[in-house]
Order: C-alpha cells, then sequence, then structure tokens
C-alpha cells in the first residue's frame, strides 16, 4: 500500500522534449543543427515525408533494403525446392513427392517453374517490406508516450516536431529545452512517463472479453456436431432446405409412369437438337417402342396422370410393357444392334468434295490413332507400343472383315459416342464432317478389295 | 521568367551547356567514314558472293541486324520524350534534349532502311522468305499471308511508320527548340497536348514494325507480343546511350552541374526497371509458346536450339539471354549506391547496350540460308561487327549533327530548375 502511494507521488519520469517549428525548412535546418551539436537520439515528426530529413537527423541507413533482398532469395529458393521437391522427387520414402509427367515436359523444368518463382519471390519481398517496416519501426504498440501531448496531434496535419530523447548521453531536461528554443522552436515541452493508468483500458478489456467468447462459438459448434443426437436436424431456413419442387431423375406419384421428369412430346425437339432425321443425326431409325419407359416399373403407380389424355405415346408404351415384360432386357446382345441405317441417308450429297473432305478430317482425327491407311498403325499407336504401355489398346482395323461389313449408321455412331477404350468425337465432328468420315472409310476399305474391274479401261495401262 | 529561373539555378555559370567544338567538327567525317564501312563491306560481301550465293543474305542480315539496332536507340529517345510531355514529368527536364537529339536521328534509320525497303521493293529476297514468289507457289500459308506480306504493301507500310516517327520527332524538337528562344511556356503546352495521340501512333507504327522488319523473317511464325519485346529492348537500348551521352559530355565539363547524380539515379531506375520489363515479356512470349508445344509456334525457338540438350529444358541461346540481358544486370545494379556511382552505371550502360545487340541478333540472325549455329550467337562474325560499327558511327554522327547550334538543355524550361534540384533518397 505503501509502495503504491509513493509510485504515485514520486516525480515522474522524462522521457524526453518535443519542439515544435513552424514549417519543413525549418525543421530540416534544426534537424541538422541539433544532431551537429551532439545530439544522437533525435527523431523528427511531420505530416509528410520530407526530403532531406534523413541527411538532416544522421539516421543510419535502414537495413530493410537487405530484409528484402534475404526474403526475396528466400522466395527464390522455397518456391524451387519446393516445385521440384514435389514434382520430381518421388521415391519409397515417407511423404515422397510424386512424379508426375506434365504435357511430356521433364519432371525438373526450369520455364514451369518460373511463374511460380516469380510470384513467391515478390509475395515474401512484400512481406519483408511489409513486416520488416514494422519490426524496424518497433511496431506494433499500444500507444506511444508522445500522442499524449495535445500539440502533437498536429503532427498528422500541420505540425513539425522535434524530439529529443532523454536516454541521449547529452540530454539535461532544462538544458535541451533552451537549446531547442534558442534555434527556432516555437514551443518546445518535456514529455512525461505516464505515472497512472497504465492499466489496459477498460473499453479494450470488455472487446478483448467479447471477443474471446465470440472466439468460443466455432470449435464448440464443431464438438456440438460431432456428437449424437436423436432431434432432428436443425433447419434454420426450412423453406430452403424444403422446396416443394422435383429433381432430375427422381420418382414422383404425381404422374402415371412414376417419373417426375418429363419426355419430350412428340414432334418436339431440344434446344440445340437438330431438325434433320434421326438416321442422319443418330445412324440408326428409331425402333418401334421408344427407349423411354423400357422395362419394368420400379414404382407403385398411386395416381392416375393428370396428362394421361394428353400424353398417349406414354400410355401405349407401358401398356407394351405390361405385355413385353422386360423381353429386351433379357438378351444384352440384341439390345445392342440398333436398326442402323444401311446407305448414306438421303440428307448427304454424295460427292468428290465430300469424299475430299472425309479425307481431310480422317487425316486430323481418325489418323493419328488409326493411322491415315486405317490399319490401326496412327502415330501414337506406334509411339504407345514403343513405350510398352499397357494400358493402351491397340485401335481396330477398318479393313478387317467385320468393320467391313459394319452398316454406314454403326461406322457413324462408333465415331460419334466411340467404342471400348475410343471416345466420342460428337463434341469435335460436325454431322455432316462424321458423315463425310465414314465415306471416305468406305473408299479406303474398298480400295484393299479392288479387282481390275474397278479401274478405268484408260488407266488400266499404267499399272505396273 | 523561366530564364530567371534559369540563371538563380545554384552552379549554372560553372558549366558549358553546348556540345564541344572538337566534337560537333566530327559529325561529317563520322556520317561519311560510317556509310563508307558499310558500302565496303556491301562491296566485300558482293565480291564474295561469286563463289557462294548465301553471303549476299547473310550481308542483308547483318545489315538489318545494323539498322534496327540504330532504328531502336532513336526511337527509344523518342518514346522517352514522348513520354515526358505526356506524364509532365520534372525529372528528367535536363536530359530531354539529349533525347530529343537522339530522337531526331530517326531520319538517320529512316535512310538505313531505305536500301531494305527499296530491294523489298523490288522483289529481292535474301532477307524475306515471302517475297519469293517460289517459295510461296508451293505454300499454303504464305500464299494466305500475301494479301499483307507482299513488297508493294512492305514498302507503303515502312515508309508510313518513317513518316508518323519523323514527323513527331521534328515537331517535338521544333517546339521545344523554339521555346528555348521565346521562353513562354504555349509550346510546351501543345506538346503536352500533342503527346497522346504521338504516342499512340508511335507504339502502333513500332508494333507493326517490330512485325514487318524481324518477325516476318519467320513469315509462318507469330507472336501478339513481339512489337512489345522489340520496344522493351530499344528503351533499354536508349536509356543506356543516354547515361553514355550524358557521362561523356560530363567528362568535358559540359552539363556537368544541369545533370545531377539524382537525374542520372532516376535514369539508371528506369532502366533497370525496363530490363525486368525485358525479362518480363521475353520469358512470357517464349513460356506460352514452349508449354503449349504446337510446332507452328515452337519453329522459332527450334530454330534458335539447333541441337540437344538444352540447358534446364530452355534452349542454350536463350538461357544466355536471360542471363546476359536479366540477370547479371538485376543482381548488378540493384543497389541504390551502385545506380548513384557514376563510373559504374557507365560501365552497365556500355554493357546494356552490347547486349541489347546480342538481342536484336537473336531475333534476326538465325534461320537465314546458308548459316546455323548451336547458340546463334556463333552466327555474330565480321560482317555483323562491321556494320553495326558503321552504322553506330553514322549514328553518333547524326546525334552531333542534331546539337549544332542548340543547346544541350531546354535552358527556357519552367519545369527544369526542379529537375536539376530535386533530390532522390
Amino acid at each position: 500500500m505503501a509502495d503504491h502511494v509513493a509510485e504515485i507521488t514520486a516525480e515522474p519520469k522524462t522521457l524526453g522534449v518535443l519542439a515544435e517549428f513552424p514549417g519543413p525548412d525549418e525543421l530540416v535546418e534544426a534537424a541538422a543543427k541539433t544532431t551537429d551539436a551532439g545530439y544522437k537520439r533525435v527523431e523528427a515528426f511531420s505530416p509528410f515525408p520530407i526530403h532531406g530529413i534523413d541527411a538532416a537527423l544522421k539516421a543510419k541507413k535502414t537495413i530493410l533494403p537487405w530484409i528484402v533482398f534475404a526474403c526475396g532469395l528466400k522466395g527464390c529458393i522455397v518456391a524451387q525446392l519446393m516445385q521440384h521437391y514435389m514434382n520430381a522427387a518421388e521415391g519409397p520414402w515417407m511423404f515422397a513427392g510424386y512424379a508426375y509427367r506434365i504435357s511430356g515436359k521433364p519432371y525438373i523444368s526450369l520455364p514451369s517453374s518460373i511463374p511460380v518463382t516469380f510470384e513467391l519471390i515478390v509475395l515474401l519481398s512484400a512481406f519483408g517490406a511489409f513486416f520488416g517496416m514494422w519490426a524496424l519501426n518497433g511496431l506494433p504498440r499500444l500507444s506511444n508516450p508522445l500522442f499524449r501531448d495535445e500539440r502533437f496531434k498536429t503532427a498528422t496535419s500541420h505540425g513539425f516536431f522535434l524530439w529529443i530523447d532523454a536516454k541521449d548521453g547529452k540530454f539535461s531536461e532544462g538544458g535541451s529545452t533552451e537549446y531547442l528554443t534558442g534555434i527556432g522552436a516555437t514551443s518546445c515541452e518535456p514529455v512525461h512517463e505516464e505515472v497512472t493508468g497504465r492499466d489496459v483500458p477498460g473499453l479494450l478489456l470488455s472487446v478483448g472479453v467479447v471477443g474471446a467468447a465470440i472466439a468460443l462459438v466455432p470449435p464448440m459448434w464443431v464438438a456440438a456436431a460431432s456428437g449424437q443426437s436423436s432431434l432432428p436436424r436443425i433447419s434454420i431456413w426450412w423453406c430452403m432446405d424444403y422446396q416443394p419442387k422435383f429433381k432430375a431423375q427422381t420418382t414422383s406419384t404425381i404422374f402415371a409412369d412414376g417419373r417426375a421428369m418429363r419426355a419430350a412430346l412428340p414432334g418436339t425437339i431440344a434446344r440445340g437438337d437438330s431438325l434433320e432425321s434421326p438416321e442422319y443425326n443418330r445412324g440408326y431409325s428409331d425402333p418401334a417402342p421408344s427407349v423411354a419407359g423400357a422395362g419394368p416399373r420400379k414404382t407403385p403407380i398411386n395416381f392416375v396422370s393428370l396428362l394421361q389424355q394428353d400424353d398417349t405415346a406414354d400410355a401405349d408404351n407401358n401398356a407394351a410393357d405390361e405385355d413385353g415384360g422386360g423381353a429386351a432386357a433379357a438378351d444384352p446382345a440384341a439390345a445392342d444392334e440398333k436398326a442402323w441405317v444401311t446407305e448414306f441417308p438421303e440428307e448427304l450429297e454424295i460427292t468428290a468434295e465430300l469424299m475430299d473432305r472425309g479425307e481431310l478430317q480422317f487425316n486430323i482425327y481418325c489418323g493419328a490413332c488409326h493411322g491415315l491407311g486405317g490399319d490401326g498403325d496412327g502415330l501414337i499407336t506406334k509411339r504407345a507400343m514403343a513405350l510398352q504401355q499397357g494400358t493402351w489398346v491397340t485401335p481396330t482395323s477398318i479393313h478387317s472383315p467385320d468393320v467391313r461389313q459394319q452398316p454406314v449408321g454403326k461406322l457413324y455412331e462408333t465415331i460419334s459416342i466411340g467404342r471400348r477404350r475410343m471416345p466420342g468425337y460428337a463434341q469435335q465432328i460436325a454431322v455432316k464432317d462424321r458423315w463425310a468420315i465414314v465415306l471416305y472409310m468406305r473408299a479406303l476399305q474398298r480400295s484393299r478389295q479392288a479387282s481390275i474391274e474397278d479401274v478405268p479401261a484408260e488407266q488400266r495401262v499404267n499399272l505396273p | 521568367m523561366a530564364s530567371a529561373a534559369t540563371t538563380a539555378a545554384p552552379a549554372a555559370p560553372a558549366e558549358d551547356r553546348r556540345a564541344p567544338a572538337a566534337w560537333l567538327n566530327l559529325n561529317g567525317l563520322l556520317l561519311v567514314g560510317g556509310a563508307a564501312v558499310l558500302l565496303l563491306t556491301a562491296g566485300v560481301a558482293r565480291a564474295f558472293s561469286a563463289e557462294d550465293n548465301h553471303v549476299m543474305t547473310r550481308f542483308w542480315h547483318a545489315y538489318l541486324l545494323a539498322a534496327s539496332f540504330v532504328a531502336s536507340l532513336s526511337l527509344g529517345g523518342l518514346f522517352f520524350v514522348l513520354a515526358h510531355h505526356l506524364t509532365g514529368g520534372r525529372w528528367g527536364t535536363s536530359l530531354r534534349r539529349i533525347a530529343e537529339i537522339v530522337a531526331g536521328t530517326v531520319y538517320l534509320s529512316a535512310a538505313l532502311f531505305l536500301p531494305i525497303i527499296v530491294s523489298v521493293y523490288a522483289g529481292s529476297h535474301d532477307l524475306y522468305h515471302w517475297n519469293d514468289p517460289t517459295i510461296v507457289a508451293r505454300d499454303a500459308v504464305l500464299q494466305s499471308k500475301a494479301p499483307y506480306l507482299n513488297g508493294g504493301w512492305f514498302a507503303v507500310r515502312s515508309i508510313a511508320y518513317f513518316a508518323i516517327w519523323c514527323v513527331t520527332a521534328s515537331v517535338f524538337i521544333g517546339k521545344s527548340v523554339q521555346q528555348d528562344q521565346t521562353g513562354e511556356v504555349g509550346p510546351l503546352r501543345t506538346l503536352s497536348r500533342l503527346s497522346g495521340p504521338c504516342t499512340v501512333l508511335f507504339a502502333v507504327a513500332l508494333n507493326f514494325a517490330a512485325f514487318d522488319w524481324m518477325m516476318s523473317l519467320a513469315p509462318h511464325w507469330f507472336s501478339t507480343m513481339f512489337g512489345v519485346y522489340y520496344f522493351a529492348g530499344c528503351f533499354v537500348g536508349f536509356l543506356s546511350l543516354l547515361i553514355l551521352l550524358t557521362l561523356s559530355l560530363q567528362g568535358r565539363g559540359v552539363l556537368s552541374q544541369s545533370v545531377t547524380t539524382d537525374n542520372l539515379h532516376d535514369v539508371a531506375k528506369l532502366m533497370y526497371a525496363f530490363i525486368v520489363f525485358w525479362g518480363y515479356i521475353a520469358f512470357s512470349q517464349f513460356i506460352l509458346i514452349w508449354y503449349a508445344n504446337v510446332p507452328e509456334e515452337t519453329e522459332w525457338y527450334a530454330t534458335r536450339q539447333l541441337d540437344e540438350p538444352t540447358w534446364l529444358g530452355m534452349p542454350v541461346s536463350m538461357n544466355i539471354l536471360f542471363i546476359l540481358h536479366l540477370f547479371i544486370p538485376f543482381l548488378g545494379f540493384m543497389s541504390s549506391a551502385v545506380r548513384r556511382n557514376k563510373a559504374a552505371m557507365g560501365c552497365w550502360a556500355g554493357y546494356l547496350l552490347v547486349v541489347h545487340w546480342l538481342d536484336l541478333a537473336f531475333i534476326i540472325l538465325p534461320g537465314m540460308d546458308g548459316y546455323t549455329d548451336r547458340t546463334t550467337f556463333g552466327l555474330i562474325g565480321p560482317m555483323e561487327i562491321a556494320c553495326v560499327l558503321g552504322a553506330v558511327a553514322m549514328l553518333l554522327g547524326a546525334i552531333l549533327l542534331g546539337a549544332q547550334d542548340r543547346w544541350l538543355l531546354p535552358v527556357r524550361d519552367p519545369r527544369l530548375k526542379q529537375s536539376m534540384t530535386y533530390h532522390n533518397h
């Protein structure tokens, strides 16, 4: 108790002297004089950066550039090591990298690692500059004794101040004040250490307590969610969780066929579909029963369809199903055989240009794997064989008897949706071009089966 | 008022503000001597072409390299002047007249390009394959590009580029010199207004000039950032030349007070920024092509990398260029102590001028008929060096001609005082 009283009544410790000067030029001049006079711990405050103040204060050259340089260098090294470790250092040890070949580039390839390296150099340099500046300025700190000086507030608007710290060897409260006034300070007064109120302010304390309490909510939430409960889940936005709508590919009790999704009405097409015949677009004609509704029904029908009268086709299918009862599903081979188009569709005009187009498209899209002659020996295949890639399936030769017998519709569908490991090319090749490729394939196939009669009479003399 | 400001500048009387008379007298000798070297090289090439018909091809490439190098320095100077008026920058006012004089040598570039323009118009295909009808006849790509890449249209475009640059340079020098005499700020205001549209014209012309002169050497290949690539090199080259010119003038006591260490420090900073910019552009162009790996694009780099193995996945020549043009100067004058040291910056400026020339050699020389080299820099021989020495001699002659009867700084520009008195920290 006695100590406490003594602390309050003791003479407050002087931290330094703060002097105000009328303008930036006077401040620079005063700073130069003060440091010339032998003061070492001198600091200047101004609303804006003043050229020349560093020299006037005889401030030591900042080491910030070296901090930034070190951080940048670190960014460079870390980025290089990280990428090479992650992408090239595969091995049996723990936390090994994963050697992953991208675009056929080497595992350790400098060019691909440059962008990340550049970004990391910039990022760490910026961090170094920003936080290094903080650290060198002694930030962050809650308060500075200078802020208690009322006049000092103008240092952010129009005040120019010089500060001599009490730790300076030449400092004495009276002498320094007198000196500063002598060199043109408009006002000069000492700043004392705070004797009371050094506790954390009440407001800050309250904010801290409330913040800490709020910070506890997320972990508590996680803890609560990981337990078990027999209560129904709390739904905050009930109307968003349970919307009165059907989702795609789900069942419905409203419609007779039990599906929430509706089939397109006969005679309509979906947006983006073409108006040409299905034979032209798909390579096969529609079988009598549509695919829709095939197979045994999985869900019971509890209601009569409201749209039954309009949806006669659907109703017919349902009737057919009840008779046939999933016979189609029993024979997958038969189900695979569609009503293939055997002649080129009438939409297609067979011309020499179409044949040329087919050759061009075949060489671009098919030749890479199947080979330009269609023998299944394209460059990719040869390369895969050279590398002995176990996953590679050799493409079928278009000259095999099996393929030769395929109707044009089936060849067309193979190009469109793919077969075995071959992907579909519907996205890349337009419908007409796919038919052009089929046409060219027919020509290629015939070229291997040609007889002397196929050669025009006037050309036969040229044959060896 | 403005002149009062100038005379009030601290140490104005102690310096000379015109080029040394001994130098000015050299301009005729340099111009004629340089032209003689070029003609002599052409004559020697012509003499040897009887034995090897690729020698003339080689001479034309060497000549294009020299002309592009000189043009790049003039254009860099023009950009410096335009950018100054555009931004209203004060720091470089004391260097502006030297930049204007360098920009004025764009007339020399036009003269140097004239033989190329005329010969391409006349159907010569020593430089450009697209001008060879027999090649175009069996090349579908060149046929489709023929409406743009043909001798007549090439000549029209090149003349248009030089017309734009020459008129711009004349206007900006003329008004500036006029302002020396009257001391009024009116001409400066006019230039400030003109600088925007002129910069746009300058940039468009420079971009297409780079496409026409250098990119079309490989007529199948294209890179949309090629113009920017050439520009980045141009400005680095010009700033190096600016430092060298200023330092040699100061060595003779000229402008020793008006151009301060702070001015040169700022030029060095700008040069540093543009080295990084060059690296950024050159690498961006490379990595996009490298990553996509499409033959029609990789062709250009493949020509510059004729042999395996690469270094770290990049062509050896590309590596050499990055090391010389980016990494060495990047670390070399990163420190402001170096940038404020005149002797050191003089060395770096000379170094960068040579490296800028190597960069252009990397662009222009590979792919010419009859000559290949693993690292492409081995293509540089006596002919290339003779051409560039001749062209640079002519450039110096033209600079001295431009300095005739002129102050070497805009003596009555009101911004001059600030330019001479500010301090960098």
